[in-house]
């Protein structure tokens, strides 16, 4: 896995606060190769696949490209829901997917700090899942 | 006809290798002494672990290829060591699509709907 630039500027040891999100915040790449290590131990959670990669590995790939991306982070963030479209075609097991990680908005409400998080999951250029995570930040 | 019905067993060792390989370490999910000062009282286990298993039996159901879209969200808490199940039946132009514990209890439900243009 490869991390390229987060689009911030700001010292990477700030504690990332609900404060500190806006709208249009670019948190840049994650790339997620999906290599046997990886398919191992999908398999050892939810059993055998075939040479194609489940829709849900790229899904867990988005929460480590999410959590990747956006560090340091308080503990205790919950994911409150998701919203996920999945593209035509393929990818299996041996495709690298770069996941960009941008900050679609954010919103206090009855106390809690909502944050939504825009993602968008490509291989070899071309996208094969977006998403918006709603998260409930703890800080 | 109805969604297929997968279950998951949630025990620390599962919860421990999702944590592995989705490098989601937040101790709500795998530090007890942290959960337990929390509302939820104890380890839950990853919501988008619940999420990957609705995926499978969306997959088991209409296989891999066409466009989906989903939303959900996160209804209930899974502590860690529950078994949660799929399900799903046809709703409007989609589908109503939940996971729930063996109790009842549904942890995560939202909406499917399937083709739809690039």
């Amino acid at each position: 896995m490869t991390y390229q630039a987060a689009g911030t500027g700001t010292a990477d040891r700030d504690v990332w606060t609900f404060a500190r999100f806006e709208a249009g915040q670019d948190f840049g790449t994650v790339e997620v190769e999906m290599d046997a290590e990886r398919h191992a131990s999908w398999e050892r959670i939810f059993g055998p696949t075939g040479d194609r990669l489940p829709r849900g590995m790229l899904v867990t790939a988005m929460m480590e490209a999410y959590i990747r991306a956006i560090q340091p982070r308080p503990d205790g963030n919950i994911h409150a829901s998701q919203e996920l479209d999945f593209r035509e075609g393929a990818v299996v097991w041996g495709d690298t997917v770069a996941i960009e990680v941008n900050c679609a908005g954010k919103e206090e409400r009855n106390g809690r700090f909502w944050v939504r998080f825009g993602i968008v999951a490509r291989t070899a250029g071309r996208v094969i899942m977006t998403g918006t995570i709603r998260s409930i930040w703890a800080a | 006809m109805k969604l297929r019905e997968l279950s998951l067993e949630t025990s620390p060792d599962v919860t421990a290798a999702y944590a592995d390989l989705s490098n989601d370490f937040n101790p709500l999910h795998v530090d007890a002494v942290f959960a337990a000062k929390t509302p939820f009282g104890a380890p839950v286990a990853h919501g988008a672990m619940a999420l990957d298993l609705l995926l499978n039996a969306i997959e088991a159901t209409f296989g891999t290829s066409g466009r989906q879209h989903l939303d959900i969200r996160f209804t209930a808490p899974v502590k860690v060591g529950e078994r949660i199940t799929t399900g799903g039946v046809p709703a409007g132009d989609g589908w109503s699509v939940w996971v729930h514990q063996d109790d009842g209890t549904q942890v995560l439900k939202g909406t499917l709907r399937l083709g739809g243009p690039e």
